[in-house]
């Protein structure tokens, strides 16, 4: 596995040519994925570092499920700022979209896995800063596993997972203590 | 308690109203003072035409002065379009109509908000600025911040910078706003007149004329450039 180097990080948030390089770079994951700790008893989540071709650290996958395993996510965050989020929500949830998803082509409604992309939220985040991502993306995801999200977030993002990477979701014995309204 | 009860509590007040050219909706968005944000939705040839009647620019207005730089960082986070004094959407076809209701609501509760937080942080600057100006002229063990004065009611009335020698003086720092307004009006009231005191509230920014109407009958209003000759005059 890779020799991970420790930089300074620039303080200052990226800029969105920035973002896009780092989008369309070659990039892998550090090793296997980090080990799952719950907080308070609600979510699970855990942090995989994405390294650049030189081995440089300057972003992370953040995973996190509800405590009945039923809403797996992952995050991208790029030097501190959200650029990607991919959600496995149920089938049947239906969100309205925010209205500023008329003008980037995407649905007024989004039932189920949907992402939050970040080619859509270019000129969203040019305008607005880092933070946010409002616009959802329906995506064809056919179970709540988190193999699936990451094949999404490793297309979307153009990352490369080693067939060995694949083993990406929590302990089996999370779920057992999850509370009956399935947080 | 099943969602028929909720749904039925929260549905007593119908939220849809027909007005003249369209119709009214209350929506649960809320403007600084507390009243809900309503969005009126008219019908065009093509598509529908939301805003909010201009509720946001009034809200703002009732706690300063209506900032346009806050009504386009209200637009861009919600896409919505700043006309004016009015926050719209013009969604193409019905499909879009409720996230445009969502969008437009949500922008006009956030600009009067955003108005209303300025303000505080201008007159919190006020305070700072007044206590650096009094403290160039009067011995600093001589001046306190965040005083207390007890009126005739016996209530003890938050106030802002006090220059204790031998005659007092208290400042309170005002704003185009109900609460600061309210605030030295009432503490100025009720702490009356006494011959060894002076009562003076600050304004940066001009009053408008019924509220300083009403202040001058407890306080002597002071623009913030002319402290410094007041408080000259004073010792």
């Amino acid at each position: 596995m890779a020799i991970v180097h420790f930089y300074r990080l620039p303080m200052a948030d990226p800029t969105i040519e920035e973002v896009d390089a780092f989008i369309s770079g070659y990039k892998t994951l550090d090793g296997f994925l980090p080990e799952w700790s719950q907080q308070y008893g609600w979510s699970w989540t855990t942090q995989w570092s994405i390294l650049d071709t030189q081995g440089r650290q300057m972003a992370h996958l953040a995973f996190s499920i509800n405590a009945a395993l039923t809403r797996p996510s992952i995050s991208a965050i790029f030097r501190k700022n959200l650029i990607y989020r991919v959600d496995i929500v149920p089938k049947d949830e239906t969100k309205p979209n925010d209205y500023g998803a008329l003008a980037v082509g995407l649905p007024y409604n989004v039932t189920g896995p949907h992402t939050h992309p970040w080619p859509e939220h270019r000129q969203y985040v040019q305008e607005n800063g880092f933070g946010e991502l409002p616009f959802r993306k329906p995506v064809d995801i056919i179970d709540v596993q988190f193999i699936r999200a990451l094949e999404v977030a490793a297309e979307d993002l153009n990352i490369q997972v080693d067939p060995r990477q694949r083993d990406c979701e929590p302990p089996a014995q999370a779920g057992l203590f999850a509370d009956r309204n399935g947080l | 308690m099943n969602c028929a009860d909720i749904d039925s509590l929260l549905t007593q007040i119908p939220a849809c109203v027909e007005v003249g050219g369209g119709a009214r909706f209350t929506t649960h968005c809320l403007y600084p003072s507390s009243d809900p944000v309503h969005v009126f939705i008219g019908k065009r040839d093509r598509g529908y035409r939301v805003t909010d009647g201009g509720g946001a620019w009034r809200s703002a207005g009732r706690v300063g002065k209506a900032n346009e730089g806050i009504f386009h960082r209200a637009c861009k986070r919600h896409s919505v379009a700043f006309k004016s004094g009015i926050l719209l959407a013009e969604p193409p076809d019905s499909n879009w109509l409720y996230p445009a209701i969502l969008a437009v609501a949500n922008a006009s509760a956030m600009a009067a908000r955003a108005a209303l937080e300025i303000n505080i942080r201008s007159e919190k600057s006020l305070n700072m600025a007044i206590y650096e100006m009094i403290s160039r002229h009067v011995p600093k063990h001589q001046i306190t911040k965040n005083y207390e004065y007890r009126g005739r009611s016996g209530h003890n009335w938050p106030i802002d910078i006090a220059v204790l020698r031998s005659r007092t003086m208290l400042v309170k720092s005002v704003a185009q706003n109900g609460n600061s307004i309210n605030s030295n009006y009432a503490a100025f009231g009720d702490i009356g007149d006494q011959p060894q005191l002076d009562k003076i509230s600050v304004f940066e920014n001009e009053l408008k004329q019924d509220s300083a109407a009403l202040l001058q009958q407890v306080t002597s209003l002071v623009p913030f450039k002319a402290l410094e000759f007041t408080v000259l005059n004073g010792l």
